[in-house]
């Protein structure tokens, strides 16, 4: 695929990859009342991982699982399951806090606007870069943000 | 705690009001005009004029009966937001622009109204701060902007005219009207700018009950109504409205039925509604037009209300795949869901059976050619099968996540509002106003025909299984000219393809990955609509060619 590949991973791990992608696409395939119908076609898919369990010729194995790699390419469903939360679900990055110290990007006559708070908040920031310095001792001002 | 309901009860206390005028205005059948000259240079007058009469205070007695419900919803819905008040203060900013737009009688005044919708339901869209709301935000904004452009273009005409009231124009006035009506389309989402309706789904949904079924998108229908009550329309005007009209009903219903997320399915039924709604102008029927418009926000916004309980107890999972048994877990929310789905579909005494089915009647007493027959009763079809479908989905089987009931009285309440209205509406219009009614006269055979196809969708929403189709769920009908602007915009693009995630990258994609990437990754990315590119434009076209020509 298009991105950078970083860590090695085993042919087992693959394999199992493979299964666990197999079984999210057939469940894209089945509304939850069709659930029986899911658990069958779940159990035909796990018959087809076990037949070749055992395989212990390397490169029987491989031509194995990049078939199986094609197939479920082949096979992939327009709209696939997503969770919300997950990225490319419908909530993903719904609820984003924006971070505190965007606050300190304000423009003075922004700032202006609320002075009662801004003022609070230097007093706050000092009193909290005090305690930090306290507990944890001043810190490299070189290696400093 | 009473705070946070007080724009509720604002908005009901003003439906109430609004609704005593209305009876007057009807009873005693009166129009008041109300005219402020801001401006006059040489024989052009720059004016802010109002329309009070019973087609305005109508409709703005259902925005009041929908928003305030909308309200009382969103004040649980939200309740965990932290921008909880800047949300309501949109929402109300919104319904004050539609309030506006709908009392309109000159252009400058119906520019205030027209352009407040666009920048507020922007901000309503992108108000959940992710990358998607952003790129649906701006999609829908500059789609809309298209609208905007045929309204200043018709600013110079009226300054031929010398005023910019809408009433005192002239039967010559047909090149505006056009104008105007293109103009329109743009806002109620018909073919070839339909693409942000189901887009547009990505705001809370609240804002799509409000917004996206039943008073942003038919400002548009409205705009041709009110233009249409002092210029008749011509021929060829009224043949585009049909052919849109039938092929937005036709395509929405379609891809509708290869949809899984429940909010997009919704939307989308509003795509094919909206179609028939323009498919009824171009037959010449204003009012029936409106009394759809009116049933439809309606039930529309009892149906994004119930789909939103049922988020609320799904914690924001929208894909019915998910979703299942909620009969047991949530039975209130589902009866109210049925409630405006059999609404939706047109079943007998509810409130839509009396304007779609007269739509539907008058459509086979009319004497138009056999295939927009053919196409809107397909879409009738459809409309059963996939309201049918979807009620399916969520009342059989059983959840494949964890659902929570966490309902509380101000939602019940607001649903259990809507719905009532929901399911009388119908005939206390009809029996309020005879505008509303049309005589028909039709063979038994063909209106009995209409519950036929009713019942046909039902039974094949049923037996229907799941489908899987990259042609229709990549939506590419609803943008032909946005998919594949990435060639024509070549140019353009080519010192943009290194940005990252610019709102430009939903709609060219894929030729800007094919710049930089090999030629199997080509193929990977762009695999699904490469298949079906030649197909879908052969059908489009094919499609487009049989219907002029059938003229």
């Amino acid at each position: 695929m298009s991105y950078l590949q970083y860590t090695t991973h085993s042919h087992a791990r693959k394999v199992r990859s493979l299964y666990k992608q197999a079984i999210r696409l057939l469940q894209s395939y089945y509304e939850s009342f069709d659930r029986y119908e899911f658990r069958y076609q779940a159990v035909v898919m796990r018959a087809r991982f076990d037949e070749n369990k055992n395989e212990t010729d390397l490169r029987k194995a491989k031509k194995l699982l990049l078939d199986g790699q094609k197939e479920l390419f082949l096979k992939s469903h327009a709209q696939p399951m997503k969770f919300a939360e997950s990225p490319g679900g419908v909530a993903y990055q719904r609820h984003f806090p924006p971070p505190d110290w965007i606050l300190d990007t304000w423009h003075p006559y922004e700032k202006a606007q609320y002075p009662e708070y801004f003022a609070l908040r230097e007093i706050r920031k000092k009193e909290f870069i005090d305690r930090w310095e306290k507990q944890y001792g001043k810190g490299d001002h070189e290696v400093d943000h | 705690m009473f705070k946070k309901y007080q724009m509720s009860f604002l908005l009901f206390s003003l439906m109430i009001f609004f609704m005593i005028i209305m009876m007057l205005f009807i009873y005693k059948n009166m129009t008041f005009i109300l005219e402020v000259n801001l401006l006059s240079i040489n024989t052009c007058e720059f004016s802010f004029s109002m329309i009070f009469d019973k087609v305005s205070f109508m409709f703005v007695t259902i925005v009041m009966m929908i928003s305030s419900s909308v309200f009382l919803f969103s004040c649980d819905y939200m309740k965990e937001d932290i921008y909880f008040y800047r949300f309501m203060w949109i929402l109300l900013s919104f319904v004050l622009s539609m309030c506006f737009l709908i009392f309109s009688g000159s252009l400058l005044f119906m520019l205030v109204g027209w352009d407040g919708l666009g920048i507020t339901s922007f901000a309503l869209i992108i108000y959940y701060q992710s990358k998607d709301s952003l790129i649906a935000g701006f999609h829908t904004m500059l789609i809309n902007r298209i609208g905007d452009v045929f309204i200043v273009v018709s600013f110079f005409l009226f300054v031929f005219l010398g005023h910019f009231y809408y009433y005192p124009m002239c039967s010559t006035a047909l090149t505006l009207m056009t104008i105007l009506s293109v103009a329109s389309l743009t806002k109620s989402a018909q073919y070839p700018f339909s693409s942000w309706l189901p887009a547009a789904m990505a705001a809370p949904t609240p804002v799509s009950a409000l917004v996206h079924s039943s008073t942003l998108v038919t400002a548009g229908i409205f705009l041709i109504i009110r233009l249409s009550m002092v210029i008749p329309m011509t021929k060829e005007l009224s043949n585009m409205l049909l052919l849109l009209g039938a092929i937005t009903c036709l395509l929405g219903g379609t891809a509708a039925i290869y949809e899984f997320d429940l909010k997009k399915i919704i939307a989308l039924s509003t795509l094919s509604q909206l179609g028939l709604m323009v498919f009824t102008l171009g037959m010449g029927l204003t009012n029936i037009t409106l009394f759809h418009l009116f049933m439809h926000a309606l039930f529309k916004a009892l149906l994004f209300l119930a789909a939103g309980s049922v988020l609320m107890m799904s914690f924001g999972v929208q894909d019915m795949r998910f979703l299942g048994g909620i009969s047991n877990s949530a039975p209130f929310s589902i009866v109210i869901f049925n409630i405006s789905g059999f609404c939706l579909m047109g079943a007998p005494f509810l409130s839509a059976f009396y304007s779609k089915h007269m739509i539907l009647e008058k459509m086979m007493f009319s004497s138009m050619n056999i295939l927009s027959i053919v196409m809107i009763s397909f879409a009738t079809i459809m409309t059963a099968m996939y309201t049918t479908r979807m009620m399916k989905s969520l009342v059989w089987g059983k959840p494949n996540i964890k659902l929570i009931m966490k309902n509380s009285e101000s939602i019940y309440f607001s649903m259990i509002m809507l719905s009532f209205f929901a399911i009388i509406s119908g005939k206390y219009m009809w029996s309020l106003e005879n505008w509303f009614l049309e005589c028909v006269f039709i063979p038994n055979y063909l209106g009995m025909m209409i519950n036929f196809f009713v019942l046909m969708g039902i039974l094949l929403g049923l037996i229907m299984s799941v489908n899987n189709s990259y042609m229709w769920s990549s939506m590419f009908f609803l943008a032909p000219f946005y998919i594949n602007s990435g060639k024509l915009l070549n140019p353009f693009l080519k010192n943009m393809y290194f940005l990252d995630y610019g709102w430009l990258e939903s709609f060219s994609k894929i030729d800007i990955i094919s710049k930089v990437s090999s030629n199997f990754s080509i193929l990977l990315f762009s695999w699904p609509i490469f298949i079906n590119s030649f197909f879908r434009s052969f059908i489009i076209l094919m499609i487009i060619f049989i219907y002029v020509m059938s003229y």
